[in-house]
């Protein structure tokens, strides 16, 4: 089973003065993952160095939850050294209005932890008790 | 009056209808600061179609900060005391919108040439319909909440909130301060929207905790 992250370069043709724009689109086994204000993914792809997967946890949801990990450039920070990450986590849930499962966000948080950039731990999995607990109090 | 002194208190109050231009009104609030005082000018449209120019400003007799393009109004400059030595100008200007405003918001310190400097990195704008707070701690620390909009949440829903924490942080390279985020969480409680309740206080002790973790051991 594999996520697939697909970028999208939307043109609007017969709009001269609407420029392309680009947006990006999860796909998991071959359907696009829906997002809930999917803005708040938009800055975190433009950065091209984060990570995201999907975990299963039937503790807090029969659907896979989703996962990105997103650094943050600290003060004093180089861009080859550790960092902390945003990890926000998604649940998918269903919109009442429309009637459709979608993933929205269900916590967010900066952790305490610095990673390395470059190839290291595997930030999420690290992160993984931190993640389950804080999003199982929110439940 | 030394500048020393902090013996600080906002005294007037000047509403100053002046047309800098033909759709705005220039606002002016004075304020001390360090003993000195300060000019703080915010403008409003008299054409709800028009928004103003000008950005709102505060000026230290002729050094003056002007919030970035589009905030023009309610703005505020409030002195405060970082720590036992070093005090900051927290100023703060409104962009309105059409549904709900944005909140530009600096912490100014003059340098040697009296120069006002923000020192808060991240420029970030806040909502209106967000809360700051300065934690009184040995050395201010500020907090930021923002509401976000959850799934099947209305607007006047009650929200959980965005908690933004940010504390002075040296420079590697010299003994410059800066205030730089240090933290962010979403909160778990949710806080209702209309209930004017203090959501950083409220938050106090999580936001507390989660510092003692990130700071540096001794």
């Amino acid at each position: 089973m594999q996520l697939v992250l697909l970028l999208l370069t939307i043109v609007n043709a017969g709009a001269a003065q609407s420029p392309a724009r680009q947006e990006t689109a999860l796909i998991f086994q071959g359907r696009p993952v829906v997002i809930y204000h999917p803005e708040q993914l938009d800055e975190f792809f433009s950065k091209g160095s984060a990570s995201v997967c999907l975990q299963t946890e039937p503790s807090i949801s029969p659907a896979k939850i989703l996962v990105t990990a997103d650094y943050e450039m600290s003060l004093n920070d180089g861009h080859h050294s550790a960092h902390r990450y945003f990890i926000s986590t998604y649940v998918r849930q269903l919109h009442l209005d429309s009637g459709a499962y979608v993933y929205a966000l269900a916590d967010q948080y900066l952790t305490v932890k610095r990673y390395n950039l470059d190839p290291g731990p595997d930030i999420i999995r690290s992160e993984r008790n931190e993640i389950l607990r804080r999003v199982r109090i929110k439940k | 009056m030394t500048r020393s002194g902090f013996g600080i208190r906002n005294y007037l109050l000047l509403a100053i209808a002046t047309g800098v231009a033909a759709q705005s009104l220039r606002q002016e609030t004075a304020v001390t600061f360090q003993g000195r005082p300060a000019v703080v000018r915010s403008f409003r449209a008299t054409d709800p179609q028009l928004a103003p120019k000008e950005s709102a400003s505060v000026c230290i007799q002729t050094k003056c900060y002007s919030a970035p393009e589009g905030y023009y109004a309610d703005a505020k400059a409030v002195p405060i005391q970082l720590d036992k030595n070093s005090h900051a100008l927290w100023f703060t200007a409104e962009a309105v919108g059409t549904s709900g405003g944005s909140i530009h918001m600096a912490l100014l310190q003059p340098d040697a040439s009296e120069n006002l400097h923000n020192i808060l990195l991240e420029q970030e704008s806040l909502s209106n319909l967000g809360q700051h707070l300065f934690l009184d701690t040995p050395t201010k620390v500020l907090v930021t909440a923002t509401y976000t909009a959850g799934l099947n949440e209305a607007h006047y829903d009650s929200h959980r909130y965005l908690i933004s924490v940010y504390t002075r942080q040296f420079h590697k390279d010299g003994d410059v301060f800066l205030y730089a985020l240090a933290d962010r969480y979403l909160t778990a409680k949710t806080y209702e929207f209309r209930s004017n309740a203090n959501i950083i206080r409220s938050e106090r002790a999580e936001i507390l905790r989660r510092l003692r973790q990130v700071a540096p051991k001794k």
